[in-house]
């Protein structure tokens, strides 16, 4: 919102006060100034007479002009461009050294002629050409005739001298759209007089309008009639004031409206008498019917929307806009004044509905003030009497089913002191009670306190603390730290188990990522193992299609991630995310990892390398299954039965906890590198579902004794067929083994040269022993071959010579 | 032989033994002048022993000696000798196992954490140490719980403040983690609560330098009997401390929220000016971090509590804003790029 100084000034003494000083003290009270600006510039400006005007020799369109800058500066010669110069122009010269917003005047010379200064246009003063008429754009300013030259006070003479403030009014500050309002703010927080502004309006008509209301959502309406108005330009003073607060002129009547609403926080609407078919203007919410406003637009009604009606014909909408049949116009003569009140939420619904928000609808969704009525329509008539000539102005015809009493708040200084920590003394509070100009009546500490109707904000004792607070300032709230209890705070269980998961990939040199929950609907689609059959969340009003959807999965968001550092030349990398995601119901959703693998893991710089891989993922989960204490043998891999060529077939898995699938992983599907422009690069991914991990339950740790005898350990080289898988063999092994087999460990794989196609060689580490004796050589030959003979007769296993 | 012979000639094995610059000639003397056919012990020693045999009794005792002093002085020599050269052949050997100490060691640095991560769990930390207990709430949230019980009724105009991802009429992306206040009083109501809520959380907002449609929030709930302002001042001084440091201070600013009351702004000294004013805090000297406020009776009421004996704070900061402002991060875009290159400048810092 844009304030005017000039204006605040005008309401309130403030003199002496600087507006540095005014920023400062409505920052600390809760009103935020951003910042304030000058509404034009222009330090040595002079008003001119144009006396002489000469083509310039070699331009199509400048003019040598002399100029009488009066008796002390004399006749000086001002090249100009403008279209509108011609003899006897009074006119406004820049003269040099002038700082302008565009920068600073000098003497200059053009087409061999000297030129000692500018002739102004309003734009070249810092007016912005939305303010402007045609002409007033493409010329310079024309004073009118009695303009005194050589006066150099010329923003003041333009109306012009104004500061405007930039405030951003927070909700609960919205009284103070009312500039009368925003003074008293002011004379609060300075402890300064408003001044007084008294007028009686003559009222010399009766007036015979029918005003009512049908409905609760307009609990107040008022009308006055005022005949006779001469509908023109409006003076200077009130143009550039509604230009302060960012509203073009467009004529004394309209003007007239936008200046009472700005003083008072309340919207009018004008009818033109003449134009309504009878003096009966009675509000309902109850039609449904085609509306035409006065932007000559057709809206269709609904039912809740309120409607001022004559004989069931509408003729405004509420709160919003007015109907094009009884509009003032410049032909107006008569007109009608409207002061109402709406109830907020109705005009919220309708002036969304219909994408009609004005500065009206915005005051009424926000609240306004219902009992100023006759002030509003007083101050209406005063300024249509003095501003538009107005012979005639009747009594006001009135409807109210608001209540006139005002609200009292009961509150104790032992409260206020208690909430906000303070020692203040009862004086102290109502000090500030009385400059905010509530009525206050005292029992002891207690303290019944009356607020003015335009305070809508203030309803229960802690809003009194409030106003409180910001009066006497933070620095008065005492030391006081909050008791410690014995209470060991934490975090849940499961975000206990994450963090450890977190530490243990980070410990491995995994980054861990942050992307965002919403995706495209192609992404829903995409590495959709784990929530399969599941409703993505959408979003009813997304703001672009990128961001439509709450993912079900992570991997397709690192995998963008992945793609984009390695476009950006990063190479070698281990990424990951831990992040909820949700499905179509509130609170249904599942806790989630993904990894994704890109490059080569390095061991030792680039000096010694391993490739991300299928196994470099199954080493990350048996990792994170080992932090959470699950053995091993709980979980179980399938391979992963897709058609849909996002993982290599052969190298990757999904993974089983029980009958639940809690994971994939796996290589990427070449092809689909190129998709994500990763070239040749690996490409290793897997995501789980961490809601079922965390929840597994695991036995406590319990001691087991240590094998006090030696173990022997015996190889064996192994033939074995391709799709004879490891885990086969091992469980063989420790089957056939006579209950010795301690632990197999493999420590060569070889598959080519000197080998039958299909098949591959293995060699392996057989750890024999007993817990409770020493083996001898003969028990551990026998569980060998019995070994041998078991994977020979099960799996076709040959033992290499 | 002459004593003085047999004499010069131990001399001069001793001599060979000294010289040998390796085992390998070192073995050659010892095969050629201590073996049993070599000079030493088929001319000298023989030669005394022949000596002992013709010497009268007296002289037998003292060539014995001899004999025996000429051994141990050889073979004293010899393994001296050996052990010298072994030690030297095994610098040698080492000396050829040499690497280059310079190249780097093997890769074991862990990764880093999005800087968002960091401030995140360093704040966890630091409240789970005063005693806060850390919940979660829902991201899809049920608007009950993300206005309603927050003081925020439907066509409040501060709903205006927040336009938010809606889902169907009633369920929206939470725009605050503030609903995990109602959601914990609810649960309990008349006990106290002293909890925090980091989550991510959604407005619609376009993205850009420092807006983003979706951010991280850390809420903060205390409720007890006998909450006051002073509670929050305090709380919020060594929150503020632990992030930035000492030497910042801290300023309240009057300001709205539907569900605190009375609701400030808090702001930290600039980094830059100390509070002067510069054009990094636009001239203010002060930059503005977060919300708080006394929780407002209605919220208080609507969850179930007696407002009459119990009151709370609440605050709710952003952990994007803390980040920027910690690292001097420019553009809210950067934490969900996760470029490597940028998540590699984060990790915790020990700092007191």
């Amino acid at each position: 919102m844009q304030v005017s100084d000039k204006l605040l000034r005008e309401l309130v003494n403030l003199e002496g006060i600087s507006p540095q000083e005014i920023k400062d003290k409505l920052c600390e009270h809760g009103i935020e100034v951003t910042g304030f600006a000058p509404l034009a510039e222009g330090d040595k400006l002079i008003i001119a007479q144009i006396e002489e005007v000469q083509n310039v020799e070699g331009s199509d369109h400048l003019h040598l002009l002399k100029v009488n800058e009066g008796q002390e500066i004399g006749v000086v010669d001002v090249i100009c461009g403008a279209p509108n110069v011609r003899i006897g122009l009074k006119v406004v010269v820049a003269r040099p050294g002038c700082n302008l917003k565009g920068g600073k005047i000098n003497e200059a010379k053009i087409f061999g002629h000297t030129s000692l200064g500018m002739c102004c246009s309003y734009q070249e003063l810092g007016i912005h050409h939305k303010y402007l008429s045609e002409e007033e754009s493409k010329g310079i300013i024309e004073l009118s005739d009695d303009a005194p030259i050589g006066e150099t006070e010329v923003l003041k003479y333009l109306h012009l001298d104004d500061i405007i403030y930039d405030v951003e009014l927070l909700p609960s500050r919205s009284y103070c759209l009312s500039m009368i309002n925003f003074a008293k703010e002011l004379a609060a927080i300075f402890e300064r007089e408003m001044k007084e502004f008294k007028f009686d309006i003559e009222e010399n008509i009766k007036n015979d309008f029918e005003v009512g209301s049908l409905t609760s959502a307009c609990p107040q309406f008022a009308i006055r009639v005022i005949k006779d108005v001469e509908v023109k330009p409006s003076p200077a003073w009130l143009r550039f004031l509604l230009v302060a607060f960012g509203y073009r002129s467009i004529n004394n009547i309209v003007d007239i409206g936008n200046f009472v609403m700005i003083l008072t926080g309340q919207p009018l609407h004008m009818y033109d008498l003449d134009k309504l078919a009878r003096h009966s203007l009675i509000v309902k919410d109850d039609l449904k019917k085609d509306f035409v406003a006065l932007d000559e637009n057709h809206y269709e009604i609904e039912n809740g929307d309120i409607c001022i009606t004559c004989d069931d014909e509408i003729m405004c909408l509420g709160g919003v806009m007015g109907a094009l049949t009884c509009a003032v116009d410049e032909n107006s003569k008569n007109i009608a004044i409207e002061s109402a009140s709406f109830y907020h939420a109705r005009i919220r619904h309708t002036s969304r509905r219909l994408n009609l928000v004005s500065e009206s609808s915005m005051r009424f969704v926000k609240g306004t003030n219902m009992h100023q009525a006759h002030e509003v329509l007083d101050l209406s008539a005063k300024l249509c009497l003095d501003l538009a000539n107005a012979k005639e102005v009747s009594n006001i015809a009135s409807y109210s089913s608001v209540e006139e009493k005002k609200t009292t708040i009961e509150v104790s200084l032992s409260y206020i002191n208690q909430r906000l920590a303070t020692s203040l003394r009862l004086e102290e509070v109502l000090a500030i009670f009385n400059r905010l100009e509530f009525e206050v009546k005292t029992s002891g500490e207690k303290m019944l306190v009356t607020v003015p109707f335009y305070r809508i904000d203030l309803k229960e004792p802690c809003d009194l603390s409030e106003e409180v607070i910001r009066f006497v300032g933070f620095a008065r709230v005492n030391e006081e730290n909050l008791r410690s209890e014995e209470h060991p705070g934490g975090v849940s269980l499961e975000e206990n188990k994450i963090d450890y998961i977190r530490s243990l990939l980070l410990n491995h040199g995994l980054n861990e990522c942050i992307t965002y929950s919403l995706v495209n609907e192609k992404d829903i689609l995409k590495f959709n193992y784990l929530s399969e059959g599941k409703e993505a969340v959408k979003l009813l009003h997304p703001l672009t299609d990128k961001h439509a959807y709450f993912r079900t999965n992570l991997l397709p968001s690192l995998l963008e991630v992945a793609s984009y550092n390695y476009t950006h030349q990063n190479r070698d990398f281990a990424l990951f995310e831990v992040s909820d995601v949700y499905f179509d119901k509130v609170e249904e959703k599942s806790s989630r990892l993904a990894i994704v693998l890109v490059g080569r893991e390095h061991l030792h710089s680039a000096l010694e390398v391993r490739d991300y891989s299928y196994y470099s993922l199954k080493g990350y989960l048996e990792a994170i299954l080992n932090v959470l204490n699950i053995d091993q043998s709980r979980y179980a891999i399938k391979r992963l039965d897709s058609t849909k060529k996002e993982f290599h077939p052969g190298r990757s898995a999904e993974i089983y906890l029980g009958k639940n699938l809690i994971g994939v992983m796996g290589e990427i599907y070449p092809n689909l590198k190129k998709d994500y422009d990763f070239g040749k690069e690996n490409v290793a991914l897997m995501e789980l579902d961490l809601s079922v991990l965390l929840e597994v339950k695991v036995s406590p740790l319990a001691f087991k004794e240590i094998n006090r005898f030696p173990t022997v350990k015996r190889d064996l080289a192994l033939v074995v067929k391709d799709d004879v898988s490891y885990a086969s063999i091992r469980k063989v092994i420790k089957n056939s083994g006579h209950q010795l087999v301690m632990d197999v460990t493999p420590f060569d794989l070889y598959k080519g040269e000197h080998l039958e196609k299909g098949y591959h060689s293995l060699a392996i580490t057989i750890t024999y022993g007993d817990l409770k004796k020493t083996l001898i050589d003969e028990e551990v030959n026998r569980a060998e071959n019995d070994i041998k003979y078991a994977l020979h007769k099960e799996l076709g296993i040959e033992l290499r010579s | 032989m002459e004593l003085a012979e047999i004499e010069a000639l131990v001399s001069k094995i001793k001599q060979d033994i000294e010289c040998c610059e390796c085992l390998k000639d070192l073995v050659d003397v010892k095969n050629e002048q201590l073996g049993k056919k070599s000079t030493f012990f088929s001319v000298a020693l023989e030669g005394l022993n022949q000596m002992i045999r013709t010497a009268p009794i007296e002289e037998k005792k003292k060539l014995g000696a001899l004999i025996n002093k000429f051994k141990t002085d050889v073979l004293d020599c010899y393994n001296k000798k050996e052990i010298v050269l072994k030690e030297k052949l095994e610098l040698e050997k080492l000396k050829e196992e040499e690497i280059d100490i310079s190249l780097p060691g093997n890769d074991y640095s862990a990764g880093s954490k999005n800087p968002l991560f960091v401030i995140r769990d360093e704040i966890i930390k630091f409240f789970t140490s005063l005693g806060y207990d850390v919940y979660a709430g829902p991201e899809v949230e049920n608007d009950h719980y993300n206005f309603e019980l927050l003081n925020t009724p439907k066509d409040h105009p501060a709903r205006d403040m927040q336009d938010s991802f809606y889902i169907d009429e009633r369920t929206l992306l939470r725009t605050h983690t503030s609903p995990v206040q109602a959601r914990t009083m609810l649960k309990n109501p008349n006990t106290p609560i002293k909890m925090i809520a980091p989550g991510k959380t959604y407005r619609r907002d376009d993205d850009d330098l420092t807006h983003s449609h979706q951010f991280m929030q850390i809420e903060c709930l205390v409720v007890d009997e006998g909450i006051n302002l002073a509670h929050l001042k305090s709380t919020l001084e060594k929150f503020m401390h632990h992030i930035f440091g000492m030497k910042r201070t801290i300023k309240f600013v009057p300001s709205y929220f539907p569900f605190t009351e009375p609701s400030f702004e808090v702001n930290v000294s600039c980094a830059n000016c100390h509070g002067k004013g510069c054009n990094m805090c636009k001239g203010t000297g002060y930059i503005e971090v977060l919300g708080a406020g006394m929780v407002h009776p209605n919220v208080l009421r609507m969850c179930g509590y007696d407002d009459t004996r119990f009151s709370g704070f609440a605050f709710g900061v952003g952990v994007e804003r803390l980040a920027m402002l910690r690292y001097g991060i420019d553009d809210i875009r950067r934490f969900y790029q996760n470029d490597v290159r940028f998540l590699k400048q984060f990790k915790e810092e020990f700092r007191k």
